[in-house]
């Protein structure tokens, strides 16, 4: 995000481009419900821009 | 970050992942404590809720002073939707103010449509592997339930209703399960026709 938070810089599209495209090549079988629900929660916290201070 | 599972006949929503211990503690509170907070508005109004204030918020007004006293005034939670349900949500939480902008929801929701879909397809693979499972120990047990209503209609002249009843109650009176019961009934019958069928020693010996 730049300096006013209003816009995304490429390295936040290209983070959630990332993400969507990650995970869009898991495999369901593989992870089971649990584990792709972690994998999906790695991948959100990369995909929405990171304020200063993630709780 | 924690990523809930919402099952919509029960209005059960499950933690399932958190990025952070912690925000396994907010989750807990909004939903086993409280019943009010911004994950619970998400799913129930099926849109994105944004604050940057939480102790200040009038929309839960139990929830918010609770988690910002506990230093957290930020969160963004994201329903993970399909067409007419929701499957789960997505939250986020911050300990600054104002640390979700108006973007971040936009980005948050792009991320949110493709995990809703992976999220629903591992949700069904594990009802589908579950009940193929609970269907394949039915079939295991199938015959020889079959074959003790077999046996136990021969004896008595019952209906297999009746037979397969008798079954049960003989598994509820004795604490065995109806598969053990019908494989007791069936190997005692196979045992007992043994028994009749087999040629004396004697016999067979005049024969030749």
């Amino acid at each position: 995000m730049d300096e006013a938070g209003q816009r995304w810089s490429q390295a936040d599209e290209a983070n959630l481009r990332g993400s969507i495209t990650d995970l869009a090549s898991l495999v369901t079988g593989h992870w089971g419900l649990e584990g792709l629900m972690e994998q999906i929660a790695q991948y959100a916290v990369r995909a929405i821009p990171a304020p200063r201070a993630w709780a | 970050m924690t990523l809930l599972r919402h099952e919509a006949s029960t209005s059960r929503v499950e933690a399932l992942a958190a990025s952070d211990p912690f925000v396994v503690e907010i989750d807990a509170l909004q939903y086993e404590t409280l019943s009010e907070g911004p994950c619970i508005t998400a799913v129930r109004e099926l849109r994105t809720v944004r604050t940057g204030s939480l102790g200040g918020e009038k929309m839960w007004p139990r929830f918010g002073p609770r988690v910002g006293r506990l230093g957290v005034h930020s969160a963004l939670s994201l329903p993970l939707k399909l067409p007419g349900k929701v499957v789960g949500a997505i939250n986020a939480y911050a300990r600054e103010k104002d640390a979700f902008h108006e973007t971040a929801a936009e980005f948050g929701e792009a991320f949110a449509q493709p995990a809703a879909v992976a999220l629903h397809n591992a949700h069904v693979l594990a009802e589908a592997l579950r009940l193929t499972e609970t269907l394949q120990t039915a079939l295991a047990r199938r015959p020889v339930i079959d074959q003790a209503i077999g046996v136990l209609r021969a004896r008595s002249g019952l209906t297999a209703d009746e037979a397969f009843d008798r079954l049960r109650e003989i598994s509820h009176r004795e604490h065995i399960k109806v598969v053990d019961v019908a494989r007791q009934v069936v190997d005692s019958a196979v045992g007992r026709a043994r028994d009749q069928h087999l040629p004396s020693t004697g016999s067979d010996d005049a024969a030749e």
